[in-house]
């Protein structure tokens, strides 16, 4: 029974070849969540450090989840009136993640929309993400964590 | 190195001098003692005067905030002078803001939640929503709460929030959404300052979006603010004083 720790390592690091394998992409996701919002909101944000590890450009063109109608990139727009630094956001067609770059996607910047939501889940829950990029629609898949502020 | 006994009898009968160079020796610590309080006081002082070091954009002097009237998510008006006595924190937002809004109002109670619990019940965090056709007090009271229970969500109509904007230095602009013909289909794009305004009704400190970030940061200033605006002869005092007498009465009568 000695062994039991070992087998259970062994399990962990084969359940994360699996998922290597799985992931055609060369593409490492990091701290990846979505933000637990009230039942009224309509849309919410999913935020995550995306890094090429390959030698050819990408670009996150947005995706899909079961909680909302529409995945879309979003980046947040700076204006300056008046001296005053007004916010706002745009829908943009991708954010591109250079060769051997990251993208940042933090609620201080840009992010993923999920808009039209369907379910709210509640923080502590998990929400399937499925992400596209370009060159050719390639998707991943993945559990993101629901919190209401950023896990550290 | 080895003590000759002679010696030692000798510094002993020597004592009057020793005391006398102990005296002059004394008298050079004076100076150095004096020094040592006198010259970080001359280096420190001018700069402990500029007050206490902000970690947003300190206002001071602070002017007087304006006094916006607003109905609350309750339902009922909401002026910024029935604050008075207490720590105000705003924010200009819409409840169908997916990024911005969250990620303040989450900040907002993160930095509450680190106030010692005296301290947080001397601040009112009040979030005004500038898209008041979507944003009924029902809708606020669905939405600000969720991010702290005890923060007030409030609006009122377009041209006095337009002119709370204006008397705030922050700017909002409604912008329809391309890709729907609905009325219902617009995004607002909004300054995203909070502004920090003192228990008397001043301006006292402006955090930019990013500053937001430091939750810790926020709460210091808050309780810099706190400390140097101490709770004034209040409820509460009168509440002390009220026990007192009957405590004393209640001595006399038994």
């Amino acid at each position: 029974m000695k062994m039991t720790p070992w087998v259970i390592a062994l399990a962990i690091l084969l359940g994360i070849q699996a998922q290597a394998a799985d992931n055609e992409l060369p593409i490492k996701i990091e701290k990846a969540w979505v933000r637990a919002v009230p039942a009224v909101a309509e849309d919410t944000a999913a935020y995550m450090i995306l890094t090429n590890t390959g030698t050819n450009p990408l670009k996150l063109t947005g995706g899909s989840t079961p909680i909302a109608a529409m995945v879309h990139a979003m980046v947040t727009t700076r204006k300056l009136e008046n001296g005053t630094e007004s916010l706002g956001m745009k829908i943009v067609d991708g954010i591109d993640i250079p060769a051997g770059g990251q993208a940042v996607l933090t609620p201080q910047g840009d992010h993923l929309m999920l808009m039209g939501m369907t379910q709210h889940p509640n923080a502590g829950e998990t929400v399937r993400l499925t992400l596209r990029f370009d060159p050719g629609a390639q998707e991943i898949t993945l559990d993101l964590p629901v919190s209401k502020t950023e896990p550290r | 190195m080895e003590e000759d006994p002679k010696e030692k009898t000798r510094r002993r009968g020597d004592g009057e001098t020793r005391r006398e160079s102990g005296a002059r020796f004394g008298w050079v610590w004076g100076v150095l003692v004096a020094m040592a309080a006198i010259v970080p006081a001359l280096v420190w002082g001018p700069l402990l005067r500029q007050g206490p070091s902000f970690y947003g954009q300190h206002l001071s002097p602070g002017k007087a905030a304006y006094d916006f009237e607003l109905t609350d998510h309750n339902g009922n008006p909401l002026r910024l002078s029935q604050l008075r006595g207490k720590l105000v924190l705003l924010s200009f937002g819409f409840t169908h803001c997916p990024n911005i809004c969250p990620t303040t109002l989450t900040s907002l109670n993160r930095a509450w939640q680190l106030l010692p619990p005296e301290d947080r019940a001397r601040v009112q965090v009040v979030f005004i929503s500038i898209d008041p056709k979507r944003d009924t007090p029902e809708q606020l009271k669905k939405y600000v709460p969720f991010f702290n229970p005890t923060f007030l969500g409030a609006t009122s109509s377009e041209a006095e929030l337009k002119k709370i904007a204006r008397e705030y230095g922050a700017f909002f602009e409604y912008v329809p959404d391309a890709a729907s013909s609905a009325t219902t289909a617009y995004s607002v794009t909004h300054s995203a300052y909070v502004y920090l305004i003192d228990p008397e009704g001043k301006l006292a400190v402006l955090y930019r979006f990013e500053q937001l970030a430091d939750a810790s940061k926020m709460a210091g200033d808050m309780e810099e603010i706190l400390k140097s605006k101490p709770e004034r002869a209040s409820a509460v005092h009168l509440v002390h004083l009220v026990h007192l007498v009957m405590g004393l009465q209640w001595t006399r009568w038994t």
